[in-house]
């Protein structure tokens, strides 16, 4: 933004009470410009960020499958919500896990942030979508972040926006594992 | 710093001409007052993002680093904003061997354009997401600090792959099913 500042021009003097009048004009034009200036440089003005997380502490032994979808899933994480800041241009999401799916030559375990909210307006989910914002592992253990950028138009100003993960299990003997771990977000200002 | 105007002020010596004087020195403080929205222009910051397709076979198997196909992944330019303090880069994908054959990917961003910085012999970013005989999904960060940067020019990260190959002559086995590269500018 730029400050509107008082007059946009000074009228031209023709004489000696014209020049009276355009002193006491000017002379409130210049401390109305000086509050402008103390208004504009307020806390609200400063660039400033906002962020929100969640932990869970626990390892969280899962059994059967998901069925080869992505299920919702707050069992030992939970979600996040984060009021987002006005303006807000834009949202990075985090996700850290530890991810164990060791028990089966087979077994393939994922988490993935979603995303919902009134804040939220971004694409609706779909399986790339699910992959792009997903941690997931074959047979393996891994511990590792997962990171998305939701931009400016996938975001309301000043509403809420919740993050929570969904869960990938296509089969587990009795080994799959997961957490300790967190969803951050951290929502960015500015003006755009 | 801001230079106001005028430095010094030149009072008139005849009356006659004080309307004149007060008609400048308006005009000139109206000016001033001008000159601090110029300077305190509004920093705003950039944000640039690029998703993968999914995308099977069709990969260069020679262990050397390769862009993907720009219909596939297409690289970010991002423009260094006045007053950027850095810029954070985050990149990730999913990677998938689904044959035990000894083969490995690897995925990491490319940097160029206004900026001096490079990433060094470390190995870990040289490799940046590696997955072998295994599927993987994980993303990483990096940040290139403001002076590394030039202001108002563009910087380039474009996706890079590496792939040693398929052992067993099907690269169906092999897939890269989505990615995402992004870029923000921070104040």
């Amino acid at each position: 933004m730029s400050l509107e500042f008082f007059p946009a021009a000074v009228p031209a003097l023709t004489d000696e009470c014209d020049g009276v009048r355009a002193f006491t004009d000017l002379a409130n034009d210049v401390t109305a410009n000086f509050l402008l200036v103390d208004g504009f440089f307020s806390p609200q003005h400063a660039p400033w960020t906002t962020s929100a997380r969640t932990d869970s502490s626990l390892v969280q032994p899962i059994y059967g499958s998901t069925g080869n979808v992505w299920t919702p899933w707050t069992t030992n994480i939970g979600s996040v919500t984060l009021v987002l800041p006005t303006p807000c241009v834009a949202v990075l999401a985090t996700l850290h896990m530890t991810l164990l799916a060791a028990d089966n030559a087979n077994t393939h375990l994922g988490v993935a942030l979603t995303f919902a909210g009134s804040g939220y307006r971004g694409p609706a989910l779909s399986q790339a979508d699910t992959w792009q914002r997903a941690l997931s592992v074959r047979n393996a253990k891994f511990v590792g972040d997962r990171h998305v950028l939701l931009l400016a138009n996938e975001l309301v100003p000043g509403q809420s926006l919740t993050a929570s993960i969904l869960l990938f299990l296509d089969s587990s003997v009795g080994g799959a594992k997961l957490g300790p771990g967190w969803i951050e977000l951290l929502a960015f200002t500015g003006e755009p | 710093m801001i230079s106001f105007d005028p430095t010094p002020y030149a009072a008139p010596t005849d009356p006659a001409d004080a309307p004149a004087s007060f008609q400048t020195v308006s005009d000139t403080t109206l000016a001033n007052f001008e000159k601090i929205n110029t300077w305190f222009a509004p920093l705003v910051p950039a944000f640039v993002r690029s998703v993968q397709a999914s995308l099977v076979g069709a990969w260069t198997a020679d262990g050397a680093w390769h862009d993907f196909p720009a219909a596939n992944w297409a690289p970010v330019t991002l423009v260094i904003p006045e007053g950027c303090g850095g810029v954070l880069v985050g990149y990730g994908g999913y990677l998938d061997n689904r044959r035990p054959v000894g083969a490995w990917w690897a995925l990491r961003p490319r940097i160029s354009g206004a900026t001096t910085w490079t990433p060094g012999p470390d190995p870990q970013f040289a490799e940046a997401i590696l997955v072998e005989n295994r599927t993987l999904t994980c993303s990483r960060l990096l940040t290139i600090p403001a002076d590394q940067l030039t202001v108002g020019g563009s910087i380039v990260v474009t996706p890079e792959y590496r792939w040693s190959g398929t052992t067993d002559g099907s690269t169906s086995n092999f897939t890269f099913l989505g990615g995402v590269v992004w870029a923000a500018a921070l104040i």
